[in-house]
């Protein structure tokens, strides 16, 4: 089965739409559809927003449900560097805590310079990056990229942040994005990543760009762009997903 | 369409402004301008590679330090990191990777041990050599004299591995590193540790056209420090690299056979091994070495085995030894092994004839039923001393 999961209902409507066969029932307390898309067996999780939501319910997911291949969707934040634009896609490559640490004096201090590790992997210590083992990016990428540069769309992968307090200002985006090279921020996907890692399933996360991060100025947010962009995108690979898990 | 225009200038250490031009479905240019690459830095490349000005002009953004990982394909739990660092890192890199995890490797170094000659019609291929197992304070030692030649040398390539700890890093000719990992979460770690971030797959520098240069490439006076204080005779790769082999013992292997085993893989196969009463005593060895003496015991008998009869049936036993592994692991690890054998398995059975008749098995062999066919028949190229064991034998006696 493949699960897919959004923070929010906004944001999965069209999946929503494209699923057949629609049983309504629970994942641990959080509601779960499942369906068909292309054939294929979905279930559709919605987790909620923020990162104990996303980690509780990726946590019923995989454990209650075992799906083979988990997919994070919905929208994001462009940093200034990304080259991404308001309606273009994102892949992740990497997900990072953005803002687990301490702002000091000095600057910020992320969670292996305080010596906290969040979670250990393998006797290993977690810190603020989780690598996505996902063997399908390249796959994905060489899929959708052509359908949206044809539509003057741009699809571009990279590390993802994601935050608890999102960066509304020019100045604490600039700086998020000089500390961790990321793309595009959001406020589930560490958590999604963090559990996907240590139950070994690997996780696939697709974002539609709603606004760029910085000064907040809603006016230049679009938020029905990207979740569209978004959802079509799941729905090609999915159309197509024997090509996406060839590897 | 989407254009990045660098704009005011290139300061990789601050920020690098750029103008983003776009053309969208209204066929309508729109610009932005905004910061590139706010924590990108740039790749300053061993002296070794050289990329085209041309390229340079196109695609100087693609030179920026950081690294990829990809899932091995066949693999569980094996990971693949490729790393683009500057020079002057390699060495931290190198030792980062290895401290703590294991406490001895292999080196493996690659080069041209002869003279490539420009009018050579044939592509030079670097030969690959290995030292035995050496403590790795030990090894960077004997090392240190020659890291900065190897780093900077376009036509060498080294790195250190552990088979049984299932690591290995390699920095290549390219001049990239590759490293085998279990564990993705430490490689990342190390990587952040070290201010590398992570990047796009299509931005490494081999990518674009580019010169390998050997240091001997370079004018008189022209080497910076350390390097320009060594003669043009210790700058020879053929001879620098040629002292590492003798210094450290080491042996040249054939690379016609490559694979990954992990250390969870490792540690199954060693559980399995253990509690076979035939097999416990190989259960500390490293596995990977049974499947690559049988790949080289095939080559062998292609070229004409030069062994006696025990020593011919001492190459059987290593393929019983792998099959008891295969026969007891898990279907992925079997699988994976039988892809691993697999050639090895078809050359072997082409050279056999004679194979109504069976060759004896070691007694240190566990019974497989039916007889397997390594033992149906004798390769077709036994050399004097096997074929005299065979007379011996009554092997070339016609069946009655």
């Amino acid at each position: 089965m493949i699960s897919l999961i959004a923070a929010t209902a906004i944001e999965s409507n069209e999946i929503k739409t494209r699923m057949t066969g629609i049983t309504e029932t629970k994942c641990g307390r959080f509601p779960l559809l499942k369906g068909r898309i292309s054939g294929h067996l979905v279930s559709l999780l919605i987790c909620g927003v923020g990162k104990v939501n996303a980690a509780l319910a990726t946590e019923a997911l995989l454990s209650l449900r075992h799906p083979e291949v988990v997919i994070l969707f919905g929208c994001g934040g462009a940093y200034p560097h990304s080259g991404l634009q308001v309606g273009d896609l994102a892949i992740a490559t990497q997900e990072i805590y953005g803002d687990e640490g301490v702002q000091s004096p000095d600057g910020f201090l992320d969670m292996e310079q305080l010596g906290l590790p969040l979670a250990d992997y393998q006797d290993e210590p977690l810190y603020n990056q989780i690598p996505l083992i996902t063997p399908m990016i390249n796959e994905v990428r060489a899929m959708l990229k052509p359908e949206l540069i044809s539509k003057g769309q741009s699809l571009i992968t990279g590390p993802f942040v994601t935050v608890s307090c999102g960066s509304g200002t020019d100045s604490f985006a600039t700086a998020i994005a000089r500390r961790t090279s990321g793309i595009c921020e959001n406020m589930e996907g560490a958590a999604v990543a963090q559990v996907c890692l240590q139950h070994k399933v690997s996780l696939l996360e697709l974002r539609g760009i709603s606004n760029q991060t910085g000064d907040r100025n809603m006016a230049d947010w679009n938020i029905p762009k990207a979740t569209e962009i978004v959802q079509q995108a799941i729905c090609e690979l999915l159309a197509d997903w024997e090509k996406a898990i060839k590897t | 369409m989407f254009l990045l225009i660098p704009g005011g200038g290139i300061d990789f250490n601050e920020q690098i402004y750029y103008l983003s031009l776009r053309l969208d479905k209204t066929r309508k240019f729109s610009a932005t301008k905004g910061l590139i690459a706010l924590s990108k830095t740039p790749l300053n490349l061993p002296l070794g590679i050289q990329v085209w000005k041309s390229e340079l002009r196109r695609n100087r953004h693609l030179l920026i330090e950081g690294y990829t990982m990809t899932a091995v394909e066949g693999g569980a739990d094996a990971y693949r990191f490729t790393v683009a660092a500057s020079a002057e890192k390699i060495p931290s890199i190198l030792r980062a990777f290895c401290d703590g995890q294991v406490e001895e490797a292999f080196l493996i170094l690659e080069y041209y041990p002869h003279e490539v000659l420009p009018a050579q019609e044939e592509a030079a291929i670097p030969e690959v050599f290995y030292s035995a197992y050496c403590p790795i304070d030990e090894l960077f030692r004997l090392l240190d004299p020659y890291m900065d030649r190897l780093v900077h040398d376009g036509f060498v390539g080294f790195g250190l591995a552990n088979n049984r700890c299932g690591l290995e890093i390699f920095f290549s000719e390219e001049k990239t590193i590759s490293c085998f990992t279990d564990n993705p979460v430490r490689v990342t770690n190390l990587m952040h540790r070290l201010g590398l971030p992570h990047i796009e797959e299509t931005s490494f520098h081999m990518d674009l056209g580019h010169d390998h240069l050997s240091l001997l490439c370079h004018p008189d006076g022209s080497l910076p420090e350390p390097l320009s204080g060594y003669s043009r005779m210790e700058l020879d790769f053929i001879r620098f690299c040629a002292e590492i082999v003798e210094d450290l013992d080491m042996y040249p292997v054939e690379e016609t056979l490559s694979f990954f085993l992990t250390r969870k893989e490792q540690d199954a196969i060693e559980a399995q091994l253990k509690s076979s009463l035939a097999y416990s005593e190989y259960a500390t060895e490293d596995f990977g070495s049974f499947l690559l003496d049988w790949n080289d015991f095939v080559t062998e008998c292609t070229e004409g085995f030069d062994g006696d009869l025990i020593d011919y049936q001492m190459g059987l036993h290593l393929r019983d030894v792998i099959e008891y592994v295969i026969e007891h692991a898990d279907a992925d690890l079997t699988s994976k092994l039988l892809d691993i054998v697999n050639d090895s398995d078809e050359r072997f059975q082409k050279l056999l004839t004679d194979r109504r008749k069976r060759i004896d098995r070691p007694s240190e062999s566990a019974p497989i039923e039916p007889m397997p066919f390594w033992y149906q028949g004798v390769v077709e190229k036994p050399g004097a001393t096997l074929r005299r064991d065979l007379i011996r034998k009554d092997w070339f006696k016609p069946a009655r």
